[in-house]
């Protein structure tokens, strides 16, 4: 189907809006966010860019079929997650098919910010295997969450991301899932920074107590990211591990985190 | 002791958890904040040389001497408290950032020197603000199908049966909450509700499509150039979160046996936050070039990776980026499993950014 002559249509309505920010849900830049608001997902490497432009070739389409060259606008697709594609760079596209006056339909950019992922091209498959029990288990909530248990045992960050934030936001994790994610933890295989945070945040919500000494751990490795530190450190107060808290509080003022340090203060703020 | 601060404070926090003995510390209690904005060209620094004992608690200050740093480098040699207070009462701010760090120490009664650190303090000095006076703001609710949703999150998620009076009531109740957190928020700056729009009027349509997209959006205008402006708030994803998702009972303390009262609070501040993110963006925030903001304006993760800042929460502040927004934090709660409440905010550089273009 030759769109491209359309999507440049569209492309230049959309270029004359102005620069505008978006609030957008928990985890909207995961999976099913941006599957539920978008019905193209391709795998694309961006050939050229301009100051209005984002001119991408397509890999291989995971959804839907798009023609071999996709033009975005270049402002809303840079403020959309940090992500700043570069020439040669290869990238997970969400789009939106939508009819305009005509008699054909095109394939625009409808969804905004949050529809871009950068990708290598050693994942292909892997994405292609998430999509498509993405659009399998559409409807089918049980068989969406082991497809998504066992996608989130990839050592990718975008799907671990992804499908943890996925399974939270979804509702599909119980004490017994969230202990399992907890367990691959703590055995190093989850990599991803929020993913860590969306496991530890269930820890807290289950009040899996037991995995206190993971929580200390990642207080303790000044590396972690700062996020994960916080709730680990909001979790060993929740679990009322005053002994662990004594333990972590001096890297706690050692750091440089000033967020680190107040919530330290916040901890022993009388209520 | 004079105004403790907010090191002081942590530090006899942490003696208290970890029984490490006596700490000294250098306390700044002027400024008061510890990370901000501001086009003045000197700053005022003020503390004291703190002993705290292995409970925790404040013994006694000393008097000696003070050796503070800006950008890594000392303002002056070793300087004398006067009695037990340090004071630097005018040092040049650098154009930009200025982090403040430095030593202290004092004599004890053997003659040797004692030291403590002075905890780093970020004062970012910037000359092309001004004072943009009073903005405006309308709340428009004309379309009324936000009505309609706001009464399905009411029914949704409430055990309760409601008349179609006590619903009203409910509609009326959440947008008067909104009002009130968007009140709170904006307090110490002059942005102010009014009844109509107007030229100079920002403002907020509440929209009442069905979708499941945005909360928000809103124009960036970096030192609030264009007063006129419009933000939208789509309470149809709101619903969707609500109602279609479950996220508030499955993801927060709410339950469907709460009460009315707590079901108005939910919303209300869930709403006003976005309308309070929201109008934020149209007056600056969190602005990519010029006030450290990313992931498309909003509070940066990743500054505070390095920098001694605390400018993003999960959510707690205000402008913190969309995706890394929990929804217990939107709701004012402290945490996923209790009622505890945290009521978000904008984090200390956004409110002086603000304090500032409208004083």
């Amino acid at each position: 189907m030759k769109i491209t002559l359309f999507f440049t249509l569209l492309l230049a309505s959309i270029l004359a809006a102005p620069l505008r920010a978006t609030d957008t849900p928990e985890g909207a830049d995961a999976f099913f966010h941006q599957m539920r608001n978008a019905n193209i997902v391709v795998l694309a490497t961006l050939k050229a860019q301009d100051a209005e432009r984002f001119t991408f070739v397509l890999n291989k389409s995971l959804l839907g079929a798009v023609d071999a060259q996709i033009v975005l606008p270049r402002f809303s697709m840079e403020l959309a997650n940090g992500v700043l594609p570069r020439v040669g760079g290869s990238y997970l596209l969400f789009l939106k098919q939508r009819k305009i006056l005509g008699r054909r339909g095109i394939v625009g950019w409808a969804m905004g910010g949050y529809s871009i992922q950068e990708v290598k091209g050693a994942e292909f498959d892997l994405l292609s295997d998430v999509v498509a029990d993405y659009v399998r288990y559409k409807t089918d909530a049980n068989g969406l969450k082991q497809a998504l248990m066992k996608h989130s045992a990839q050592k990718i960050g975008y799907v671990q991301y992804s499908t943890i934030s996925d399974l939270d936001t979804r509702g599909l994790l119980n004490a017994k899932d969230a202990g399992l994610l907890a367990e691959r933890l703590k055995g190093g295989h989850i990599i991803d920074a929020r993913a860590k945070l969306s496991v530890v945040n269930k820890i807290k919500h289950f009040n899996l107590k037991q995995f206190a000494p993971l929580l200390e751990s990642m207080i303790m490795n000044t590396n972690e990211n700062i996020s994960v530190r916080t709730s680990s450190l909001r979790g060993l107060q929740q679990f009322g591990d005053q002994a662990a808290l004594a333990r972590v509080a001096p890297v706690m003022v050692d750091g440089m985190s000033g967020r680190l340090r107040r919530t330290t203060i916040d901890i022993v703020k009388p209520r | 002791m004079k105004n403790l601060g907010q090191s002081t404070r942590l530090l006899a926090v942490l003696l208290m958890l970890s029984g490490l003995g006596a700490t000294f510390k250098g306390c700044v209690y002027n400024p008061v904040q510890k990370d901000y904005l501001t086009t003045s060209g000197t700053v005022q620094l003020q503390g004291t040389i703190a002993e705290f004992n292995d409970a925790g608690k404040f013994v006694k200050n000393y008097p000696g001497q003070v050796h503070l740093k800006k950008n890594g480098a000392f303002v002056s040699d070793w300087k004398n408290t006067d009695g037990t207070v340090w004071d630097y009462p005018s040092v040049a701010l650098s154009n930009g950032l200025n982090t403040f760090n430095g030593d202290v120490r004092f004599q004890n009664a053997t003659g040797t020197w004692v030291n403590g650190q002075i905890p780093s303090i970020l004062i970012e000095k910037k000359t092309d603000l001004s004072n943009r006076g009073e903005q405006k703001v309308f709340l428009d609710w004309s379309d009324t199908k936000t009505d309609t949703l706001i009464k399905e999150m009411a029914t949704k998620t409430l055990d309760k049966t409601f008349t179609e009076a006590e619903l009203t009531t409910f509609v009326a109740d959440v947008k008067n909450r909104v009002v009130t957190f968007f009140n709170a928020a904006y307090n110490g700056s002059r942005v102010t509700l009014v009844g109509a729009a107007g030229t100079d009027v920002h403002t907020i349509k509440f929209d009442g499509a069905d979708r499941c997209d945005y909360y928000g959006q809103s124009p960036g205008d970096y030192k609030n150039q264009t007063k006129q402006q419009t933000s939208s708030i789509y309470i149809g994803t709101f619903h969707c979160v609500v109602v279609d998702d479950n996220r508030l009972i499955n993801g927060t303390a709410a339950e469907k046996s709460d009460t009315v009262a707590q079901r108005v609070n939910d919303l209300g501040v869930f709403i006003g936050r976005t309308a309070t993110h929201e109008l934020g963006h149209s007056l600056g925030l969190t602005d990519e070039s010029n006030l450290h903001g990313c992931e498309g304006m909003h509070n940066c993760e990743a500054y505070d990776v390095s920098n001694p800042s605390d400018r993003f929460d999960n959510g707690h502040y205000i402008m913190d980026p969309g995706p890394k927004s929990t929804i217990w934090a939107r709701l004012g709660l402290e945490n996923s499993t209790t009622r505890n409440a945290q009521s978000p905010k904008f984090n200390s550089y956004n409110r002086s950014y603000l304090e500032i273009i409208h004083n």
